[in-house]
Order: C-alpha cells, then sequence, then structure tokens
C-alpha cells in the first residue's frame, strides 16, 4: 500500500490525553470545587469530539496523522490515523460524550457516583487510545489499559454478583491480554515490524503464525463476546451500572472488533488469509454467535441479560461480515459498528432510565411502563424496529451490505440465517415494546401517570433514537460514504 | 403503445400527507384531540382528491414519475403512478375515505381514540406508498411500515384474544417482510438494480433467481393471505375494529397481490415465468386458495370471521386472473380486485355496523336482524349478490372476465372451479341474508340466546329500529352504490381504467 502524505501532529496523543485530563481534573473537583465536577467531565470527553473534526478533513482527503512518541523503548508508542482510525475514534469520542452525559444524568441525586467518572473518562481514554493506534503493540497497551480499568466499572456496586462478576471479567482480561501479548510477540518475532497500513505483514505460513493468529482470535473474541468466549458478559452487563454496560456494549466490544479487523487486514492481509483460509473459523464462530446469542436472549427475564445476549448476536454480524472477506460485507460490518451502537446504546440507556426512576429490571414487571414514561419506550420500540432490520433504520442498510457480500462470496445460505436472526431479534424485543403500551386496560390510573425524568438522562437517549434514522434518511449518508472509503483502501 | 413520462414530485408527496397528519395527531394528542375525527375524514378525503386529481394526464397516457432522491439508502426511491398504480390509487383510496366516514361511529364508545386515527392516518400513507413506489425498494420500504402500523390497529381493543391474533399476525409479517428483503437483495445483486421496469430484470434462468421468486410469493402471498400463508389472517381480520377489518380485507390484501403483480411482470417478465413453468404453481396454488377459504367460511359462525375466510377465497380469484398471464386474465383479476374492495370493505363495515348497534357477532344470533336494521342489511344484501356475481353486479363481470380468460388459455377447468366457488358463495352468504330478512325469533327470544353484554341495547323481539345512524349508513350506501353503478352506466369507468392498466402491464 502506498505511503501517502504523513502528517506529523501532536492531536491524536491529544485526543488520547483530553480525558484522562478530565479525569483528573474531576479528581481535583471534587476535592476543591465539587460544583465544577460535571462540567468537567462533560468537558474531558467533549474535547476528543471536537479535536477529531479538527484531523478529519485532512485524513479524508488521504493524509495520515502520524505520531512516535519516544517513551516506552525499545517500541515506542506509535498513533496513526487512517481512515479506519478516524471512522472508528469518532464513534467512540461521540459515544464517549453521550454516555458521560448520561452518566451525569444517572448520577444526579443518588449516592456514590464520584469515582465512577474518573473510571469512565480513562475506559474513554483507553478505548479512544486502540482505534488511534498505529502498531500492535501500542494497541495492545491501550487495550490492557481500558480492560483492566473496566474490572472496577464491573464491580462498582460492590454486591456479590458485581463483585463475582467483576472477578470473573478480571481473569478473562488476563486471559486475553497473556494470549495477546503471545501473538504480538511471535508476530514481532517473525517479521520485526508491528506497524500497520501495510497491507500485510506476513508472507508465509508456519505453524507458529497459525498459533498467533489463534491467539489473536481468541484475545479479541473474549473482548467481542463471540461464542464460545462470551460468558463473562452476561453477568458483567446484569451487574455492572448501566452506563458501564451501555459503554462496554457500543464501545468496548467495538475494540475487539477492530482489533480483529486490524489482524485481518493489516497483520495478516487479504491474500494470505484468502490463501490459507483461516478466516473460515471465524465465519463458523460468528455464525454460531448469531444464532445461540439471540436463542438465549429469547429465554431471558431481566432486561439487562437479554440486551448482553442480544449484543452476542449482533457481535456475530459484525464478524460475519469481516470474515467474508468481500468489500461489500467489510462495508456492512464497518456498519454495523455504527448502527449497533445506535441501537445497542439506546437501548441500554433506556433500561438504565426505567432502572433508576422505577428500579425494575424484570422484563416481566415491565408492563404498562410506556404509560408512565413514554418518551423512553418510543425510543426503545425505534431501536427494537432498527434491530430487525427495517427501512428505514440503520439496521436495514448494514444488513442489506452484508447479504449482498454473502451473495459475493457465494454463500447465499448465510442470507437465510440473517433472515432466521432477525425474526428472533423481534420476538424478544418486540415483546417488551409491545407489553409497555399494549394489553394494560386494566391498570390503575395511578399505574399510568407519568414519571418525571431528568432531562439530562432523556437527552442522550433521544439522540441515540434519533441516529436510528437520520443517517439513512439524510441526503447522503455519511457513515456508509466513510465505511465505504475506508472497504476502498483494503480491498 | 408509447407513454409519455412526466416527472413531477407529486406523486411523492400525496405519500406524506397522510403520514404527517397521523403522526401530528399522535404527538399533539392535547391540542389536535377535539379534531381527530375531522382530520382523519378531511385527510383521507383530501388524499382521494389528489389522486383523482392526476386522472387527466393518466387518461391522456402519460406516466408520473418522481424520483426522491433525499433518501440515502443503499438505492434511492422512487415514486411512479402510472394506469395500473392510479387504479389501485384511486379506487383504494376512495375505500379508505369510506372507512375513515365510518370510523366515529364505530370508535364512538372506544379508548384511545387520537392513536386510533394517528395509525389509521399513517397506515393509509404506508399503503399507496407501496403502491405509488416506482421500484421495489420503495415498495418494501412503505410495505414495512404499512405493516407496522397495522400491527397497533389490530392490537386496538387489547382483549387477550386480540393481542394473541395481533401478535400472530406481526411475527407472521415481520417474517414476510424479511422475505421480500431476501428476495430484493438477491435481485439487485443478479442484476444491479430493483427499479420497475418492462420487460423485466430476470432473463437468465439460476438458482438463486427461482430463490428469489419463492421468496417474494411467500412474502407477499403473506400479506395478500394466500395458501399456505393465510393462517394469520381468519385471526387477525375479526380482531380489528370493523373500519380497519374493512381496511384490512378491502385494502391492504391488494397490497400483497400489487407486489406479486410487479414482481412478475417488472422484476420477471410473464415470458420468463411462463417457461420456467412457474404459473402452473401459482395457478395451482390460487386454486387451492379458492377452495379452501370458500369451504372453510361456510364453517364459521362469527361473522367477521366468515368474512375473513371468504376473503381469502377471492384473493384466490385474482391471483388466479393475475398467473393466467394473458391480458384478458389480468383485466379479470383486476376488476375482481376493484369489486371485492368495495364489496368486502362493505361487508365488513356491516359487520361493524351490526356489533356496535346490537352487539351481535354470531351469525346465528342474527335473525330478524333485517327488521330493525334494513339499510345496513340491504347494503349487505348487494355484497352478498355481487360476492355471488350475479349481474348486474360487479363480481358478475369479473367472474365472466376470468371465465372467457380461462377459457383463452385452454384451462375449461377453472371455470368449474369458480362456478363452485360461486355455489360456495352463495351458500355461505344467502343464509344470513334469508335469516336477516325472513326469520323470526319464537317468543321474543332466541332458543339459545346468551345474556346479553351491558351497554348495548337488548335485541328482543318486535321490529324495533336500530338502524345505525346516518354517518355510518352513508359509507355504506356509497360503497354498495359503487357494486352496481358503473355496470349501468354506458361507460364503465373502472372497467375503462382496468383495460389500460392491463394494457400497459403487457405492452413492451
Amino acid at each position: 500500500m502506498p505511503q501517502k502524505d504523513l502528517v506529523v501532529s501532536i492531536i491524536p496523543v491529544l485526543i488520547v490525553l483530553a480525558p484522562l485530563l478530565g479525569a483528573a481534573g474531576a479528581m481535583l473537583a471534587d476535592r476543591y470545587r465539587p460544583g465544577w465536577r460535571n462540567y468537567i467531565v462533560i468537558a474531558g470527553s467533549a474535547v476528543p469530539l471536537l479535536l477529531i473534526a479538527l484531523i478529519y478533513p485532512q485524513v479524508v482527503e488521504g493524509h495520515y496523522i502520524y505520531q512516535h512518541l519516544n517513551i516506552l523503548p525499545p517500541m515506542g508508542m506509535v498513533f496513526r490515523v487512517d481512515m479506519l482510525s478516524l471512522y472508528v475514534s469518532l464513534i467512540f469520542a461521540f459515544f464517549g460524550v453521550i454516555f458521560t452525559i448520561y452518566s451525569v444524568g444517572y448520577y444526579h441525586n443518588r449516592e456514590g457516583g464520584r469515582r465512577f467518572f474518573y473510571l469512565l473518562l480513562a475506559v474513554i481514554a483507553g478505548c479512544l487510545g486502540v482505534a488511534l493506534s498505529g502498531n500492535m503493540f501500542t494497541f495492545f497497551m491501550f487495550f490492557e489499559f481500558m480492560s483492566v480499568l473496566f474490572v472496577p466499572m464491573v464491580a462498582y456496586k460492590s454486591t456479590p454478583e458485581a463483585r463475582a462478576a467483576g472477578l470473573k471479567f478480571f481473569y478473562m482480561t488476563i486471559i486475553a491480554g497473556v494470549l495477546l501479548f503471545w501473538g504480538v510477540a511471535i508476530t514481532y518475532w517473525e517479521t520485526g515490524d508491528l506497524s500497520f497500513g501495510q497491507g500485510g505483514l506476513i508472507e508465509t505460513a508456519s505453524p507458529l503464525i497459525m498459533v498467533a493468529f489463534f491467539c489473536y482470535l481468541i484475545s479479541f473474541g473474549i473482548k467481542a463476546s463471540m461464542i464460545p468466549l462470551h460468558f463473562w458478559m452476561p453477568d458483567a452487563y446484569a451487574a455492572a451500572p448501566t452506563p458501564a454496560a451501555a459503554l462496554s456494549s457500543s464501545m468496548m466490544l467495538k475494540t475487539g472488533v477492530l482489533g480483529l479487523i486490524r489482524v485481518f487486514h493489516d497483520i495478516y492481509g487479504l491474500d494470505f488469509l484468502q490463501e490459507v483460509g483461516w478466516n473460515n473459523v471465524l465465519l463458523v464462530l460468528a455464525v454460531t454467535s448469531m444464532l445461540y446469542g439471540s436463542l438465549c436472549a429469547i429465554a431471558q427475564d431481566d432486561l439487562n441479560r437479554r440486551l448482553a445476549y442480544s449484543g452476542i448476536a449482533q457481535v456475530g454480524y459484525i464478524l460475519l461480515g469481516l470474515s467474508l472477506l468481500t468489500s461489500q460485507a467489510f462495508v456492512g460490518s464497518l456498519y454495523h459498528i455504527m448502527a449497533h451502537a445506535f441501537m445497542k446504546g439506546g437501548m441500554f440507556l433506556c433500561a438504565g432510565v426505567i432502572f433508576v426512576n422505577t428500579g425494575k429490571k424484570k422484563i416481566s414487571e415491565m408492563r404498562g411502563i410506556g404509560f408512565q414514561m413514554p418518551i423512553t419506550m418510543i425510543a426503545f420500540t425505534i431501536a427494537a424496529v432498527s434491530s430487525v432490520g427495517i427501512p428505514p433504520f440503520n439496521l436495514f442498510v448494514s444488513k442489506w451490505h452484508l447479504g449482498y457480500g454473502a451473495l459475493q462470496a457465494g454463500m447465499p445460505v448465510l442470507i437465510v440465517v440473517l433472515i432466521l436472526s432477525s425474526i428472533l431479534n423481534a420476538s424478544y424485543y418486540f415483546p417488551i415494546s409491545i407489553n409497555a403500551f399494549l394489553g394494560c386496560r386494566e391498570l390503575k390510573n395511578i399505574e399510568r401517570q407519568r414519571l418525571l425524568v431528568h432531562p439530562l438522562r432523556m437527552i442522550p437517549v433521544i439522540l441515540l433514537a434519533l441516529g436510528a434514522a437520520a443517517f439513512t434518511l439524510a441526503p447522503s449518508n455519511w457513515p456508509l460514504n466513510l465505511a465505504r472509503a475506508i472497504a476502498s483502501i483494503y480491498f | 403503445m408509447e407513454y409519455e413520462v412526466v416527472h413531477t414530485l407529486l406523486p411523492a408527496i400525496i405519500i406524506f400527507v397522510p403520514i404527517v397528519a397521523g403522526l401530528a395527531i399522535f404527538f399533539f394528542p392535547n391540542r389536535l384531540y377535539p379534531y381527530k375525527e375531522h382530520i382523519c375524514v378531511g385527510i383521507t378525503g383530501f388524499f382521494f382528491a389528489l389522486v383523482l386529481s392526476m386522472y387527466p394526464a393518466i387518461k391522456s397516457g402519460k406516466i408520473l414519475i418522481g424520483i426522491f432522491e433525499y433518501f440515502s439508502f443503499p438505492l434511492s426511491i422512487s415514486f411512479k403512478v402510472d394506469q395500473l398504480t392510479f387504479f389501485l390509487g384511486v379506487f383504494l383510496s376512495f375505500v379508505w375515505f369510506m372507512a375513515a366516514c365510518f370510523s366515529p361511529g364505530y370508535m364512538a364508545n372506544e379508548h384511545k381514540k387520537e392513536r386510533y386515527y394517528a395509525f389509521f392516518l399513517m397506515a393509509e400513507g404506508g399503503c399507496m406508498g407501496t403502491i405509488f413506489a416506482g421500484d421495489l425498494l420503495g415498495l418494501f420500504l412503505f410495505f414495512e411500515f404499512m405493516a407496522l402500523t397495522t400491527y397497533i390497529l389490530i392490537a386496538h381493543e387489547e382483549e387477550p384474544v386480540v393481542m394473541f391474533a395481533a401478535a400472530k399476525y406481526l411475527y407472521m409479517t415481520v417474517g414476510g417482510g424479511l422475505s421480500v428483503f431476501f428476495g430484493m437483495l438477491l435481485i439487485y445483486y443478479l442484476t444491479g438494480s430493483v427499479v420497475f421496469n418492462r420487460p423485466g430484470l430476470i432473463t437468465e434462468p439460476s438458482g438463486l433467481a427461482t430463490t428469489a421468486f419463492v421468496a417474494f410469493m411467500l412474502g407477499f402471498g403473506l400479506k395478500a393471505g394466500m395458501f399456505p400463508v393465510h393462517v394469520w389472517l381468519p385471526d387477525a381480520h375479526p380482531a380489528a375494529p370493523s373500519p380497519v377489518s374493512a381496511a384490512l380485507s378491502g385494502i391492504m390484501l391488494k397490497t400483497g397481490v400489487y407486489g406479486m403483480i410487479r414482481v412478475a411482470f417488472n422484476i420477471y417478465s410473464p415470458e420468463y415465468i411462463k417457461g420456467a413453468g412457474w404459473d402452473d404453481y401459482m395457478l395451482a396454488v390460487a386454486v387451492i386458495t379458492i377452495l379452501l377459504g370458500s369451504a372453510m367460511a361456510l364453517l364459521q359462525d362469527d361473522l367477521k370471521r366468515r368474512l375473513a375466510y371468504s376473503s381469502i377465497s377471492q384473493i384466490g380469484y385474482i391471483l388466479l386472473g393475475v398467473f393466467l398471464l394473458n391480458e384478458q386474465g389480468m383485466v379479470g383479476g383486476l376488476y375482481h380486485l376493484f369489486t371485492h374492495a368495495f364489496m368486502k370493505g362493505l361487508l365488513f363495515l356491516c359487520a361493524g355496523a351490526i356489533i356496535v348497534q346490537t352487539g351481535i357477532r354470531n351469525i346465528s344470533r342474527m335473525k330478524g336482524i333485517g327488521l330493525k336494521m334494513p339499510l345496513t342489511m340491504i347494503c349487505f344484501t348487494i355484497a352478498s349478490l355481487t360476492m355471488v356475481g350475479i349481474p348486474p353486479f360487479n363480481g358478475f363481470i369479473s367472474k365472466w372476465q376470468l371465465s372467457v380468460a380461462s377459457l383463452e388459455a385452454g384451462q375449461p377447468l377453472f371455470v368449474a372451479i369458480l362456478i363452485i366457488s360461486s355455489l360456495l358463495n352463495a351458500a355461505y352468504y344467502f343464509p344470513i341474508v334469508i335469516a336477516a330478512f325472513f326469520a323470526t325469533e319464537k317468543n321474543g327470544h332466541h332458543a339459545d340466546a346468551l345474556p346479553e353484554e351491558s351497554g348495548h341495547p337488548t335485541t328482543g323481539s318486535g321490529k324495533r329500529w336500530q338502524e345505525a345512524p346516518w354517518h355510518m349508513v352513508v359509507p355504506m350506501g356509497l360503497l354498495a352504490a359503487g357494486c352496481v353503478v358503473f355496470a349501468l352506466m354506458p361507460q364503465n369507468w373502472p372497467w375503462e381504467l382496468v383495460v389500460e392498466a392491463a394494457r400497459s402491464l403487457f405492452s413492451m
């Protein structure tokens, strides 16, 4: 791949530093000026978005923003912003702002939100670092940083379940980290290089290379909660505070996916994988995830758990698009990263609003909740309809491209899997919306009264619901154009 | 014959009139609540007038096309009004209008009226968008929109039985929608386009093309109530409020048929389908649908359920006409589509009037009802006569035409099927009519009369006047007139439109 103009700039470093500085500022504010805390937190999460907007024109024109920090010798920290980094970091930064605002609302007038904000901003910084890193080593550093800091977020509520879930996640993180380290080490030993953007470093297959591939697959598969490495996730999501679950679902799962994209397209390269066919392992696992996750989701009564299992199925879509190794499927996969973040993030935020305002976590207790919180449940319904892939919502576009990619790869049977999974989606999301609004004529008037919801909790929910159709109804589909541009670089 | 293409955004804009009005009612319930009935009736009437205003252009052989570039799906969306879609649009929007006029009377004692009117308007927008869409993507978009908004209408009464029927409808229709999605994806993969054109997009036989055809037929057939994917229909149609049943049976089934026509003529082509032998399968399905629907209708005691099964059988007629794949058959199918829209819409409105005025749903308890509600039952009788195909009613014309087309296609067997089915129609409609006018209940009470629901006037003996109010009778009367007036006029206007539409489908 030709090295186009490299622009050396400090901005990628600042993007990662800003949330960390925000976290430090929030600590100081909590000690000396408690009233300033919320503003500092929101500013800390909003600055990366502005900085990305600053470099956006350059990257879209085909430049690479590059920065080599000579710390941590001998490798150093390398930041390199290409189209893929830009796209993913844009999503991460946007959702970082949304979740920070929501967390401020979530902990408004409630006990114990103080440390949560430090962790939140630090994890956002880690996610952004993963997105912007320029070689596998830097990627590994930020990946570990983010994962380890998420452990206290899972265990944040300090209940026995939360501690157990946190511990489970911690062990999984350690396993993922060790395997990733091994994979990086093997790659470095075989090729002497770890940098991205050269269209594949590895030339010939060898047993060690294969071991490295499966190390990557397991390590990132754990993070992306791919079957059969998913078992940390439902527990963690059920136990963690809702903003943490939303953060994990919309952003952290995607770092695992991003890792696999980097491994597929920057470490191993398209031609190599097509030759050896290792991607078929991922294909099988992705299809299993799609169906198994959806089937499990039907059986759940805890809303967070149902969303968690559904997340497993949705990540299956993304991995399917990646493993097919066709350009259209890759576009669908990238678009699905965005679409799923909007859909599932929105659903988790709705679940959080319901929990904070009524204390309800079980779906069976949520009859008629649409009368109490109409806007929240309309937002949830939009996300549910979106998840089935009904136009004009986002997931229609991603399913369209995934299906087209499956046809390009000569596997029309995968479309049947997509449809089956979509029907399953409908069967576990629609009953929630239906019970919220319909079939409850016997409810007492007291149960029909509208509840007041704090606006900082509501605004993110409304924004994410609008995002479900905003891009598809716009004159030109901005994320889709970005995804196509990225696919045209790799294919 | 060459058609002149006129580019105008009118077809695109009018779709959004009812949708925007429905959203306005839904999101500003406090401000608009007192006017919801007026808005609903006014907008549906306005919509009908807008469609009618396109008549001069269509009459002079023009096609109106509006390409709507404001959506950025993977493909753009276009709207198109040609001879076929104008014919469907004008008559179906009239039935919508009548159902809307009927609604205030039926819904007087119902709950959640603002939701009902809001979704009624949105469903109309979706239905008309399905018909006016110029490509498969737009058709699919509005098809799904209509399907989901209709769910709320079916579930309106929120009783457990209703919720079950509505859920059955919802999951089946989602499955049907995904089936169409699958077919559309395959077509796009094979040809790189989903825009309707003539001759069809698919020219080369392939396994994927066959799969796509099956997917389309299942998806659209589900909406149309075709055997074997009709199972949601006998539950959902009776469960809905009667004006919605009229819209479902009279109008929305036709969007499924319309989808099939578009697939058969503009995605594939009649020659291709004949070459592949698929028309034989579809005709067999149509015959099964006719006979099964009629036979099942005989067994029902719930009036609306009987009407729902009858709809299945009538859809079979239309499919028979369409898949004979000749111009005569298409004329017969389309004319029957118009006939059935008016007649079945009318029958459901009559059933609704009876339910509102007396609380009776079962046929066995309708003895002597014609003496209490004479106007309603006269309308019912007219619709029944139309259904059986007695001249000069519309049903006669369509059945005549279907028979002619069957003979032309060398299939005299279908004429026999049509006659058997007409006999069955007579067997399940005439007893209702006869009992309504000529049977009297002994001692003022039916032998196994159930206790009356509270709130409804008792249905005792005597000739107490229980006729529906004028604003319910007028829509029924207009539909009843529509069943016969056109046939008596020197020039049968729908017939002319149908002939034009069939010609436009078969012209290259």
